[in-house]
């Protein structure tokens, strides 16, 4: 039997839960310690263990998300790393690379790389853009200067020489002399972090990898041997961005590659359930206190993006930097269960982006909040129970809400039921902007496919926010409150590389492509069967990116995964043509370029099933409670369930309001609830 | 909250589902034409919309929403929409038209800027248009690229296409698409770029039907009307927080590229009474022969965008904000040229001249609660090969640096406010993949920023080597007149174009050139202006200069002589002589 432990730092909280694959699983929920972030996985690890009475080493496989290396790009507190580029460039990080987001902030700041002026040299060497050699690669100086680093003491270098996405002999030197010259230095070679083509990206991308490098490596190896100490003997993954997990040692070499580890695991909780409950096409939405979340998934896989943004603060003026990795493609937005709600200058009620946070929290906390948020109108509303929030640990205050809310409603000359019903619906207009973003934006129809939600509020807003959207099904999985950590259990091994290509289609040699497709299989393969994996089991998927001569926009092709002939591109050509068409509503036939080719190697891990308690029971209400709708008029009376009440099977028409323990489901008028196979709570409406 | 502030919209979800409907259009719209565009400056690099812009307006061609990613369009379509209804009657347009117009001196900015505009019909009635903007790479004329530097009419920058009607009931008239193509150096290009702008108009109107389909014409009028009177009203409140007199500022222009050493200024008078603003240009130079001129449509968005720093800056752009404030300008001049006066190079020169004079003078209006010195204009090249009937178009800006503020430096490479996103807009790699030149040296120029307590944002060199027979164009201005510092900060350092710097062939290049014939081996160095000081130079604190010197932004000599900080150099380590700072910082006070 497969026993799996994930484990989720936040900001706030660090998750951990642990699958057996047979009953409901185990969690804790402890206190992230920021001076130490392996202390609060050992305790939860342990905390886990205990519940579920097992021996650590019983547990065949550990998953990993962290912010470790986020932190350490909003925090800055490393010094900067050296800088090796070639010269004529020592500047090209300086020179303002980034767009503006606001073009009216007057007192913007661009992105500052995190690098030591004082330790940034340029290396007298020079390889054309197609491989000529210009300038030999001085030796002699680069000796001297791995000396003089050396005796700096600094632990971390970042090497970018022009064209070494193509032509990487100079600096795969240049990384030999340093790595020999500083042995315990983390040496970040742009040829190896990123070898694709565009000197700025690649230069972020290797800079960014030398600073957070050291950290990475120094916690990851730390978490190893913490849970080695407690007996943990399984393997330890880590989450990538891109919704895949890896080892613990690729990814200290490529560290950029798990930033934003936490967010994918909830992405792909959500597509891997959809697909157990066989919906292919699914809106991933997560809405907390603070932040809602957004993403798609199709044909069942999460939609991924090839760029995003670190190390900024639009708040404070300063820019970040785009780092073009593959990341599943989350749109988040500041708009949660704490945002406020106000009149702005021009008099139109707004909610947020003030939040009031945990504290002092809505003003139905009772612990000092006198501004109204979002909460105090779901209470107001009768969405959420006086007395069972978070499982009846805490208890709300709908006098203090409605106070909240006087002044807007007397703003609005409306009742407070009225004017809360305003704000319910004000947030889900903002939530509304992350699902246009991932749908329309993307030119894609949000009408063709169903709602997922999960987290603490998301359940509340779902049916309403999928309404505008004349979304159809809405679907709360179990346990919506676990959900993000079981997806770091749900993921495969993903393995994935790129190389930049120029290649013109017309003409091409399939040899010549089929060469590149094998240099990055082999590491994949070698990967693979390293860490355990039968080939025959494991996926290999090889893509190109193609433009057209001269234009400056990518798409990305599928190749069937066979050896490359003349078919393989004529395929291809036509493939292009299908997708440009789909997207810009044109067909033309011009000569193509290939700019890259990426694959991805996946090797299958077995998943635990999110199983909850069976249940065999009728379901009986537990309380009528008024609940204000739209369509009744305003308060109505509704049967209110406990979720965990609830058998397979079970069906009633909305009004009703779900109540679990860390997450209500409102199920308005107009819809229906079902109770599917996988515990699921199906919502759907009828057109 | 303000007094007037009661609740005059009618139903608050309702002006909010619209408001971020219409703003998602414009902006869906403006992804489209990105998206399918030819040029590299129209789809962006770096993840960024590129040089295009959407609106959609009503029937009268009042602006309901825009775009705003690339603002250097923000006031064209309106204006360009006001000339297509000047010369068709609206009551005879049909469902399914389609006109479009670049004429500089009818609404348009310059040639390169082409407009497209298409009503969107329901039950029989024009309700609204949408519409959109892209600079195409080459619509003819005496250079590549629109880059006519030297000519002193319009006739001479390219096509001119006046309000046309270019799809009637939803027929394409082909022959103005090949008529337009014909005139061009790349018709393929040019061709699919107008195929992007129509995919965009497309668009909007597809999403503009759903709105209408969704609420009804009338419903829909109210909360436009809303949407409007919101935008009005905020603009008020931030007016009304001003101080009340008149405040002017000028900016200088160093010559039109035509008539040599003959300098333009433009004049900004602002004046705050109340709730009203103010803003005139009179007093700004008479057209000039050169190409410099700003058109109607290019001043009135260079205003909008100065005004729009300060005041509205987080309602939605509608027609609301121009309610809030007048503006005039005087006939006949640099910022509103008759026909047939040249535009092409305004952008560099006339232009953020003007947002740099409004700016200043708003700021003293806020009495310098937000203040920006000089910064530097961009210096566009085009590079396109002599000795090949391959015709490719190499085509770029490079930024000066921007100007300090009156909390932080300048940003480096920075830009004018309005124009500036920094960085060459094309990687060398891609450059040297795709043309056949290389990219020598690109840093950032050494005590190019002009002294301040906050200082400004260096400019840039970049040296290109040519290896084959190439025509090289390029302008720039802030050469003669460089970043204003302000405040007491010091000037910005001037920039330069240099042709083989240090050999025996070198040439020092006027700030605006055309079809200059270069060889292989020939180098060219383009170096772009640093921005304007802010505050007194010896208010810096010296650690602040140390770690520019150690940055290679100051040099140790600027160090002692622009901000009075003496270094010593200590085997390679440097520390600051406080002693030696003190006195010579006291001594030349």
């Amino acid at each position: 039997m497969t026993h799996a432990i994930g484990i989720d730092i936040g900001g706030t909280f660090t998750d951990v839960v642990l699958i057996d694959g047979s009953s409901t699983p185990h969690r804790r929920k402890v206190l992230t310690t920021p001076d130490d972030l392996t202390r609060a996985c050992v305790d939860g690890v342990r905390g886990v263990l205990a519940d579920a009475g097992l021996h650590g080493e019983m547990i065949t496989r550990v998953v990993h998300a962290t912010t470790q290396g986020t932190n350490a790009l909003l925090e800055r507190r490393r010094p900067g790393v050296a800088f090796l580029v070639t010269e004529g460039f020592r500047d090209l990080l300086a020179i303002c690379g980034t767009g503006r987001t606001d073009l009216y902030d007057l007192l913007w700041r661009s992105w500052q790389p995190p690098i030591d002026p004082a330790l940034t040299s340029e290396i007298p060497e020079r390889i054309g853009a197609h491989g000529e050699l210009v300038r030999d690669l001085d030796v002699p100086a680069v000796e001297k200067l791995a000396e003089t680093l050396s005796a700096t003491g600094t632990d971390a270098v970042a090497v970018c020489l022009l064209h070494a996405y193509a032509f990487p002999e100079h600096e795969a030197q240049v990384g030999k002399i340093l790595r020999a010259a500083m042995p315990g230095a983390y040496v970040a070679l742009s040829s190896e972090v990123w070898p694709e083509h565009q000197e700025y990206q690649r230069a972020v991308a290797t800079v960014l990898s030398a600073y957070i490098g050291p950290v990475m490596a120094n916690y990851l190896s730390r978490l190893e041997s913490r849970l080695t100490e407690i007996g943990i003997g399984g393997s330890v993954h880590v989450m990538q961005s891109n919704g895949g997990a890896m080892s613990v040692q690729r990814t200290i070499e490529r560290p950029l590659h798990s930033l934003e580890s936490g967010p994918a695991a909830g992405v792909l909780a959500a597509a891997t359930q959809g697909r157990r409950a066989g919906l292919e096409r699914l809106i991933s939405f997560d809405m907390g206190g603070t932040t809602a979340k957004a993403s798609l998934v199709e044909g069942g896989q999460p939609a991924l993006r090839s760029y995003f943004r670190v190390g900024g603060d639009i708040a404070g003026g300063v820019e970040g930097v785009d780092l073009r990795l593959p990341v599943l493609d989350l749109v988040e937005v500041g708009a949660g269960g704490g945002s406020i709600a106000n009149v702005d200058e021009g008099g139109v009620v707004r909610v947020g982006p003030f939040s009031a946070s945990a504290d002092p929290g809505p003003a139905c906390y009772g612990l000092g909040g006198v501004d109204p948020t979002v909460t105090d109108a779901n209470l107001v509303l009768g969405y959420l129970s006086e007395s069972f929030f978070l499982g009846g640990s805490m208890r709300l205050d709908r006098e203090q809400a409605e106070r909240a809310l006087d002044a807007i409603a007397a703003h609005l000359g409306m009742s407070v039921a009225e004017a809360a019903s305003v704000i319910h619906d004000i947030a889900n207009l903002n939530m509304g902007q992350v699902i246009q973003l991932v749908t329309i934006e993307r030119g894609v129809d949000p009408r063709d496919f169903a709602l997922l939600a999960f987290g603490g509020a998301g359940p509340s807003h779902a049916a309403r926010l999928a309404e505008s959207f004349d979304i159809s099904t809405v679907i709360v999985p179990p346990l919506p409150g676990v959900f993000s950590s079981w997806g770091l259990l749900v993921s495969d091994v993903v393995f994935e590389d790129a190389r930049s290509v120029f290649f013109e289609l017309e003409g091409l040699a399939p040899a010549d492509l089929e060469n590149v497709f094998e240099q990055l299989e082999r590491p994949a393969k070698d990967f693979m069967s390293e860490n355990g994996f039968d080939l025959a089991h494991v996926r290999i998927e090889r893509t190109l990116d193609l433009r057209r001569r001269r234009q400056a926009h990518d798409l990305n092709v599928a190749l069937d995964g066979s050896i490359v002939t003349q078919r393989t591109l004529a395929d291809v050509g036509a493939a292009f043509a299908d997708q440009y068409e789909q997207r810009f509503g044109v067909r033309r036939n011009d000569d193509l370029v290939i700019h890259a080719c990426r694959i991805r190697a996946t090797g299958i891990v077995g998943v635990g099933t999110l199983i909850t308690d069976a249940v065999v029971a009728p379901p009986r209400a537990k309380e009528r409670r008024a609940a204000y709708f739209t369509e009744t008029g305003g308060f109505t009376d509704v049967d209110v369930f406990d979720r965990s009440a609830l058998r397979v099977g079970f069906e009633c028409p909305g009004p009703v309001v779900i109540e679990d323990v860390e997450s209500t489901t409102v199920v308005p008028p107009t819809w229906r609830l079902e109770v599917d196979e996988l515990s699921n709570l199906v919502l759907t409406r009828d057109k | 909250m303000s007094s007037d502030s009661a609740a005059i919209v009618t139903d608050p979800v309702r002006f909010h589902t619209i408001s971020n409907y219409l703003s998602t259009t414009a902006r869906e719209m403006a992804l489209a034409i990105s998206h399918s565009a030819y040029s590299a400056l129209i789809s962006g690099t770096r993840g960024m919309i590129g040089d295009c812009d959407a609106a959609i307006l009503d029937r009268d061609g009042a602006l309901i929403a825009t775009d705003e990613t690339s603002v250097v369009h923000l006031a064209s379509l309106p204006c360009g929409l006001r000339f297509v209804l000047e010369a068709f009657d609206v009551d005879t347009v049909e469902d399914g038209d389609l006109f479009v117009n670049n004429d500089p001196h009818r609404g348009g900015l310059h040639g390169n800027d082409v407009m497209l505009f298409k009503p969107v019909f329901a039950e029989g009635e024009l309700v609204l248009w949408v519409a959109n903007i892209a600079h195409i790479t080459d619509v003819g004329g005496m250079s590549p690229g629109g880059m006519a530097f030297a000519a002193t009419t319009v006739f001479a920058e390219g096509l001119v296409i006046p309000p046309t009607k270019l799809a009637s009931r939803g027929v394409l008239n082909e022959a103005v698409v090949d008529l337009i193509a014909a005139n061009s150096r790349q018709p393929h290009e040019t061709r699919g770029d107008l195929l992007a702008l129509m995919a965009g108009v497309h668009t909007g109107e597809q999403r503009m039907r759903v709105l209408i389909d969704r609420y009804g014409v009338p419903t829909l009028r109210t909360v436009l009307a809303d949407l409007r009177q919101y935008t009005a009203r905020v603009a008020r409140n931030d007016i009304v927080a001003m101080v009340d007199g008149t405040y002017r500022a000028e900016c200088w222009i160093d010559d039109d590229g035509v008539v040599a050493d003959e300098p333009y200024v433009v004049r900004a008078a602002v004046t705050i009474s109340g709730d009203e603003l103010t803003i005139d240009l009179t007093g700004s130079s008479p057209q000039a022969v050169g190409p410099i001129n700003s058109s109607e449509a290019q001043t009135i968005t260079a205003i909008t965008y100065a005004v729009r720093c300060v005041v509205a800056r987080a309602a939605p752009l509608n027609e609301g904000l121009w309610d809030s404030y007048d503006v005039v300008l005087p006939r006949g001049s640099v910022v509103y040229p008759e026909f047939p006066a040249a535009c092409n190079t305004r952008m560099s020169s006339t232009t953020p001249s003007v947002v740099e004079a409004v700016l200043w003078a708003l700021s003293s209006a806020k009495h310098g609660s937000v203040g920006i010195a000089g910064s530097g204009v961009p210096d566009v090249h085009a590079i396109n090969p002599r000795d090949s009937s391959e015709y490719w178009l190499h085509f770029e800006a490079e930024w000066g640096g921007s100007g300090a503020r009156h909390c932080n430096d300048g940003v480096a490479s920075g830009g004018t406010p309005m124009l500036g996103s920094g960085g060459g807009m094309i990687p060398i790699e891609t450059q040297e993949l795709l043309y056949d030149f290389r990219c020598e040296r690109y840093q950032l120029r050494r005590d190019s920023g002009g002294p301040g307590q906050f200082r400004g944002g260096p400019g840039i060199q970049k040296d290109y080597v040519f290896l084959r027979p190439c025509s090289v164009s390029a302008r720039t201005d802030r050469w003669r007149f460089p970043p204003a510092g302000r405040a007491g900060g010091e000037a910005g350092r001037p920039g330069a174009f240099v042709l083989n710097p240090g050999a025996a062939t070198e040439a020092w290049l006027t700030s605006k050139f055309a079809d200059l014939a270069v060889s292989p081996g020939d180098v060219i160095s383009f170096r772009t202006m640093g921005g304007g000081g802010y505050g007194p130079a010896f208010e810096r604190p010296p650690e602040l200069v140390l770690s520019d010197v150690i940055a290679g932004t100051v040099s140790l000599d600027a160090a002692r002589a622009d901000y009075g900080v003496v270094l010593t150099d200590d085997a390679g380590v440097l520390s600051i002589d406080e002693l030696a700072t003190q006195q010579e910082r006291s001594s030349r006070s």
